[in-house]
């Protein structure tokens, strides 16, 4: 069913309510708004059709938008998440002047299905304007301000139309200034005073005084390539070599750019129009074909083909700047076979998984270190050894059992077994975290113990326990 | 350089082997058996996470340890099989509660001799039978003096040599670990068998 002829409305979770983002026309007539709750828009109007909000789709959408405005004019930019800036300039002529070139943007949107309005000014903030706000009753609603004419022109515009924040609009409108209009009278310094400077910085661009150019988005250099059989595929062979061609111009592509791939996504076409994907991640940017091929093969037998694969897409996901460096002499090459197998390991576990550890700055034994993804993890600082000795494994706290008490314990119960004192050193201090806040755990002293039964633990205890317990906080080897 | 000196008699962990290692102190003597080149350690997660690295930097430099934690049995004996098999570090260590079968030992033992990798098991509760090409039982010994570290090792099987115990002195550092190895006739009832 086509979306005109309905009652349609985008709905988004907001505030921990459905709400509208979006309504058609019909909606607008009908008399739902944006912002309105869907039980409040369901109340209005029953037979409202609705789907869920998907940013990321429609900023796709619009980025597509953009590079495919680039037939009017080279300098286009995106204007938020629903909006199309043209730079103009030089190019109007082309296409018959501004009222022509107006009416034929439109005509092409329109052919594309997409409702749009648009407006043409010497600023991009009044262009931007007369685009959402020239419609409205009193605006002229011609969709052009001549050169020149802006200050004018804009005088009946409403103060939405600056594009400044909701907070600094609610404050206009609390002080009784509807239109743009109504500014032009006052003294910059008394609103700079008011509503600081960024009030009057966007009134200076709207009015041209100050520069305010389009700043074209940068193409990002894509690296994906595609693949099309005249017959579906289905056999595991096949596929491989699809991959491998698939590979070999990604590749190419990345060592022309300079890039390296840090994850990649390979997407199939059934011949039942039915989708799938499989991701794989490596450990370092890479532009190496085999590499990345030994990653693939190792998912490639979950691979359902069901009646066979129409079409293959492989798409870097995540790039980077790709610098060959020699990590050390030697080792250059156990590097990168290091490297590899972090990325096989990875893939199936998860690259959450395959950690190294590194140091923290601080006292706390526990507190010492910390995990991060050895994939891509820069060389860490080499460890400082400590004066005093850790133990090589912590425990956490255990209780344990005191059979004959002192300080430490002279023969106590951890763990069912029984321990005698041999000797002991200590105590260590160790205290809170200050700059943590008091809460932050008690001061605690600890001990290093040497038992009869041979094994060395630590000990720990606190200061001000009356009767003083004693807990094994770690296991010396 | 990393320099590990032993001198006595002890028998030295083959490369491309996997060996068994049990006991209170089994991580401890993995750390020295491996003390050379990249380990990856895998196995339960509470087992990876308890290990302290700035207590492990008396053996070994941190820094060339990578820990997989592995809440499956299957996920970490995969991880041992294929980091073995890779060769592209010099020991994996698997933590793991009991000794894996007959087949899974022999699917690592394959893999470590593909790599040329050392692999070293340790485990809780050891099986009466493995495939392991050494066992070993591990537990601190009471040191008189404080900077040392006393092992005493029991090697109760060895496919190519003798069995026997010693008891171990590590001293020094990471850089220089300094070994000593003497032999002990007569276990004193803390060892393996006594506590069959």
């Amino acid at each position: 069913m086509p979306v005109d002829d309905c009652l349609f409305a985008v709905t988004a979770e907001d505030k921990g309510a459905v709400r509208l983002v979006c309504v058609n026309l019909a909606g607008l007539k009908a008399g739902l708004s944006p912002g309105m709750t869907l039980a409040d828009a369901r109340g209005i109007a029953p037979d409202l059709v609705t789907l869920p909000e998907e940013p990321q789709r429609d900023m796709a959408f619009l980025k597509a938008l953009q590079r495919w405005a680039e037939k009017f004019s080279p300098w286009t930019s995106c204007d938020g998440t629903d909006g199309l800036l043209i730079n103009i300039t030089g190019c109007a002529h082309l296409f018959d002047g501004e009222e022509a070139m107006r009416r034929a943007v439109l005509e092409e949107f329109s052919d594309l299905q997409v409702e749009a309005a648009a407006g043409i000014a010497d600023t991009k903030g009044a262009a931007r304007a007369v685009a959402r706000f020239g419609l409205r009753p009193g605006t002229g609603g011609a969709g052009i301000i001549q050169p020149g004419e802006t200050r004018a022109a804009l005088a009946a515009y409403p103060i939405e139309a600056l594009g400044i924040d909701d907070k600094t609009i609610f404050e206009l409108k609390r002080l009784g200034l509807k239109t743009i209009g109504e500014l032009y009278p006052l003294k910059s310094a008394e609103l700079t005073r008011r509503f600081g400077f960024g009030l009057l910085r966007t009134f200076e661009k709207l009015m041209g005084a100050t520069g305010d150019p389009v700043i074209p988005a940068s193409p990002l250099p894509g690296f994906a390539a595609r693949i099309s059989f005249p017959d579906p595929i289905g056999l595991q062979d096949d596929v491989e070599e699809a991959l491998r061609r698939l590979i070999a111009q990604v590749c190419k592509r990345l060592s022309e750019q300079g890039h390296g791939v840090r994850a990649l996504r390979l997407s199939f076409q059934r011949a039942d129009k039915s989708e799938g994907h499989l991701d794989i991640g490596l450990a370092r940017p890479s532009q190496d074909a085999g590499q990345i091929f030994r990653q693939f093969r190792l998912k490639l037998g979950t691979v359902d083909a069901g009646y066979g694969i129409d079409m293959m897409r492989l798409q870097a996901i995540a790039t980077e700047p790709f610098r060959p460096v020699q990590q050390r002499f030697a080792t250059a090459e156990e590097r990168s076979q290091l490297d590899e197998l972090i990325a096989t390991l990875g893939n199936r576990l998860g690259f959450d998984r395959v950690l190294s550890w590194e140091p923290v700055s601080s006292h706390l034994p526990h507190r010492a270190f910390r995990f991060v993804e050895a994939a891509g993890a820069p060389v860490t600082p080499s460890w400082a050894s400590r004066p005093q000795k850790r133990p090589l494994m912590l425990v956490g706290h255990e209780l344990v059992e005191i059979i004959e008490p002192g300080r430490p314990p002279q023969a106590f119960k951890w763990r069912q077994d029984a321990f005698d004192l041999a000797g002991a050193s200590g105590p260590e201090r160790i205290g809170h975290e200050w700059w943590k806040g008091a809460d932050s755990g008690a001061i605690r002293d600890y001990w290093s113990v040497q038992t009869k039964q041979g094994m060395r633990l630590w000990l720990s205890t606190r200061p001000d326990g009356k009767p003083p317990s004693w807990e094994v906080a770690g296991v010396f080897p | 350089m990393n320099e590990a000196r032993t001198e006595s008699q002890l028998p030295e962990l083959a490369n491309g082997r996997v060996h068994e290692i049990s006991g209170a102190a089994a991580l401890a003597f993995g750390l020295v058996s491996a003390h050379r080149g990249t380990v990856l350690i895998c196995g339960s997660p509470a087992q990876v996470a308890s290990i302290h690295p700035e207590g492990a930097a008396h053996f070994i430099d941190p820094r060339q340890i990578i820990t997989v934690p592995c809440p499956l049995r299957a996920d970490a004996l995969w991880t041992a099989e294929t980091a073995l098999r890779s060769g592209s570090v010099d020991c994996v260590m698997a933590i793991l509660g009991r000794t894996p079968g007959l087949t899974e030992l022999r699917r690592l033992q394959l893999a470590a001799q593909d790599g040329k990798a050392l692999g070293l098991l340790l485990t809780e509760q050891p099986a009466a039978n493995s495939a392991a090409e050494t066992r070993w039982y591990c537990q601190p010994a009471l040191s008189k003096t404080p900077d040392s570290t006393l092992l005493r090792l029991s090697l109760y099987k060895n496919k190519r040599g003798t069995m026997g115990h010693w008891i171990l002195d590590v001293k020094g550092d990471k850089d220089t670990l300094d070994l000593h190895a003497t032999p002990v006739r007569e276990p004193d009832g803390t060892g393996w068998h006594a506590r069959r």
